[in-house]
């Protein structure tokens, strides 16, 4: 660990987890965004595969283009009532509708690349363009575009990971598979194919990760504190 | 787990640790009517269900770093529950994964001893039934020699919710039906036994009989005024009424009716804990149960039935709470109204 | 006569499925990511939230039903319906906001913050798609649309409900919060599972 990143850690260190949107702060664990899919539609692998590229192709360009627009519409650190009663509303649907716009460009992309495997994500392809997930930076205050396009990035690849792992996780629980390979010979869990299991493996899966999360930044807190207790020690010495 | 959390989960556990017990012990009868009319299997069965259930438990009490309470039979008597609803000729990992479904996701994972909403048995019983249906549903015909570990060969059938479903009588003496001679899970059938095993829970204070009562009421009501036999229910009901009793005969007796009024409906954490809560839950469930059983997927809608109106037994007594307050009858302190 | 009454039963025929046996969180996940976070919410009132979501999804209906149909004949419809759909929910929410703005009804501040949380929802998107793929009449997209919304608001409610449950101090602290009610709704779902078999129509 260098001793920049130790002394972020020990300065603030909500702040260092809230910024790794993959891991510590990932997007749908921490946050609860982005469920319907996965509940519903991250049934195997290959759904998860193609949901992962509709998001990776809408949220960024979504999110700038929103960020661009939305300046019209700008919303401060601590908005008072009347602020919030003449800004949210206007903010929402530029959110949305900035989607639904670049919707209308990555349709086409997935149609070429997936052909008819993509029916099987049903409604909640379009319906991307409503979730949270894309669209939840409309209540916040107005980001700067490279925030907007750093912060898009880091969080798509936190969805898609949890995507790809939870669609395999509920592939294998209900059919035996990981996409579409055999591993292992028995259906474990059929009910994980239903979205009454996709929550309860979702929820599942969620209180794990958690669980993994706060032992990281207990070790990783306990880490930055030991190296800069040795930093200052040698430090000493040296004065000595 | 914190040491307040531990002391309040004892302190439950001296109130009301005795139901699971007197639970465990009441399935020995059913268990053993089982094992006369399909032989080992049962016994292996429930074996297996009690030992998985006391595992998980040994495993949870590890994970939260508490001592395991030996005293605690609430997971063993969710597993038999569960066991005894299944058919003798269900798989053994079917059973295995129900048990675990039940006592991890429907308990563990809510808090542990007494802080579950939804009562185990009846999700572990759930996950199973939506994942097998064709493992849960079919029964074999009792008599009929089944293997003790691989029981896939022998013959199973659903003829007894096919009938009732399409509209048709059963053919089965009411003597049969009493004591479980038909094709149904191994500890559901024999309805005399299921009754005496009432009336001793009833006899230890187990069971509250507002909650059985108005439950088995709004069933037999429900029947009688609705029948499901073809050409019965556009009859008068007064002119038809023993075709319509044998219409209740056949409800009551069948899908887990009696014994999920005995075993599941009266868990003392999620029934209501009320004299009018009770009757009103009673009555919910009876609806929801026998709703689920006409226009249903499903035979044994009774489980499916507990979960959805489980969600609101917290409802039920808050609003009694309330009501009681309102009209003045109910001192300011808590205790007194609870059980 | 026998046409208005043949309205009404198809109406409210459909409303009933659109509550219990379709509905809309506990079939399909529509909206859950908001219901998760109203359960972690002292803040803002279910009752409000499901109400300003009801009327949304009755407004939204017949609108998006007749967009559907000028966009049905289009050989480019599939990327252009969440456009249009977006569209038409914004109009309602446009027009939600004015009542609210210019007239004096009681919650008028709350409701005015939860305009755009209860219209920008997967629930009103997501039911006006399932209305299209399956074809509906204008009548059945109707009593569907304020089923839909009544069915958000009882599975609102019912989560709610479990709240006290869900904030016990003795469950697991890695399952606090998220985790533990995303298995409540999954639970619940699968009681649903009784009465309609696992099959969902996307």
């Amino acid at each position: 660990m260098k001793k920049s990143t130790a002394q972020r850690i020990l300065q603030d260190p909500e702040k260092y987890a809230h910024h790794d949107r993959v891991f510590l702060n990932n997007p749908v664990v921490m946050q609860g965004m982005g469920l319907a899919p996965l509940v519903v539609i991250a049934t195997t692998g290959l759904n998860a595969g193609m949901l992962a590229v509709a998001v990776t192709l809408m949220l960024t360009p979504s999110r700038v283009l929103a960020c661009l627009v939305s300046r019209l519409f700008p919303l401060s650190e601590d908005p008072d009532k009347e602020q919030l009663q003449k800004m949210l509303l206007p903010r929402a649907l530029v959110y949305s509708l900035s989607a639904a716009v670049v919707y209308l460009a990555v349709y086409p992309i997935l149609n070429a690349l997936f052909g008819t495997n993509l029916l099987s994500l049903g409604i909640y392809l379009p319906m991307l363009v409503v979730e949270p997930l894309l669209t939840y930076r409309f209540g916040r205050v107005q980001e700067p575009l490279h925030k907007a396009v750093s912060k898009g990035v880091r969080i798509t690849v936190g969805y898609v990971l949890l995507l790809l792992v939870l669609g395999c996780v509920r592939e294998w629980l209900a059919a035996g598979t990981v996409f579409g390979t055999p591993v292992g010979r028995y259906a474990l869990l059929p009910v994980a194919r239903m979205p009454a299991g996709g929550f309860i493996v979702l929820g599942v899966l969620c209180a794990v990760w958690r669980a993994a999360v706060t032992r990281r930044r207990a070790y990783l807190e306990k880490e930055a504190r030991d190296l800069i207790s040795v930093h200052d020690q040698k430090e000493a010495e040296r004065k000595e | 787990m914190d040491e307040a959390l531990i002391q309040e989960q004892e302190q439950r556990l001296k109130k009301t640790g005795g139901y699971y017990r007197h639970v465990c012990w009441m399935a020995v009868p059913l268990l053993c009517m089982s094992c006369y009319l399909y032989g080992l299997r049962p016994l292996l069965l429930c074996c297996i269900a009690v030992l998985t259930g006391n595992l998980c438990d040994r495993l949870v009490s590890l994970l939260r770093r508490r001592v395991y309470q030996s005293k605690d039979l609430s997971n063993e008597s969710f597993a038999l529950v569960i066991a005894l609803l299944m058919p003798a000729t269900v798989d053994i990992y079917v059973l295995v994964a129900a048990v675990i479904a039940g006592v991890l996701v429907g308990k563990e994972v809510f808090g542990g001893y007494g802080n579950y909403p939804f009562n185990p048995a009846a999700v572990g019983y759930a996950v199973a039934a939506v994942s097998w249906p064709e493992q849960v549903f079919r029964y074999p015909q009792p008599y009929t020699p089944i293997p003790l570990w691989d029981a896939s060969a022998v013959p199973v059938s659903s003829a007894v919710s096919d009938t009732l479903r399409s509209g048709g009588v059963l053919n089965i003496s009411s003597i049969a039906l009493g004591l479980g001679e038909y094709a149904s899970p191994m500890g559901t059938g024999a309805a005399l036994v299921i009754l005496a095993c009432g009336l001793f829970l009833w006899a230890q204070k187990d069971i509250r009989l507002t909650a059985t009562i108005s439950f088995l009421a709004t069933c037999t009501l429900v029947a009688f005024f609705f029948p499901r036999q073809a050409g019965l229910a556009d009859s008068m009901a007064l002119a038809d009424a023993l075709p319509r009793l044998r219409c209740v005969r056949d409800e009551l007796l069948s899908g887990a009716v009696m014994f999920s009024a005995v075993f599941l409906l009266n868990e003392p954490y999620t029934c209501a804990h009320h004299r009018m809560g009770r009757i009103l839950y009673g009555v919910l469930v009876g609806l929801v149960s026998m709703g689920f059983r006409y226009y249903g997927v499903y035979e044994t809608g009774v489980c499916f039935a507990l979960l959805v109106v489980n969600s609101i037994s917290a409802w039920i007594d808050r609003t009694e709470t309330r009501l009681y307050r309102m009209m003045g009858r109910l001192p300011a302190e808590e205790k007194e109204a609870a059980e | 006569m026998k046409d208005v009454v043949n309205t009404s039963v198809v109406f409210f025929g459909y409303a009933l499925v659109a509550i219990f046996a379709q509905n809309a969180i506990f079939t399909r996940a529509l909206g859950v990511s908001r219901l998760v976070h109203l359960v972690g919410d002292d803040r803002t009132s279910s009752w409000l939230f499901g109400m300003q979501l009801c009327i949304t999804q009755a407004l939204v209906a017949p609108l998006a039903w007749y967009a559907g149909s000028w966009m049905a004949p289009l050989p480019f419809r599939a990327p252009l319906r969440p456009l249009m759909y977006a569209l038409c929910i914004a109009v309602v929410c446009i027009a939600e906001h004015l009542v609210l703005h210019y007239t004096a009804l009681p919650w008028r501040d709350t409701l005015l913050h939860l305009v755009p949380l209860a219209g920008l929802n997967s629930c009103v998107l997501g039911t006006v798609l399932v209305e299209r793929t399956q074809s509906f009449t204008r009548v059945q997209s109707l009593g569907f649309g304020l089923g839909s919304g009544a069915g958000y608001l009882l599975a609102v409610l019912l989560v709610t409900e479990g709240r006290h449950r869900l904030r016990s101090r003795a469950i697991p602290t890695a399952f606090r919060g998220m985790p533990v009610a995303l298995v409540y709704i999954g639970i619940l779902a699968l009681a649903i599972y009784g009465f309609t078999g696992h099959s969902v129509i996307l």
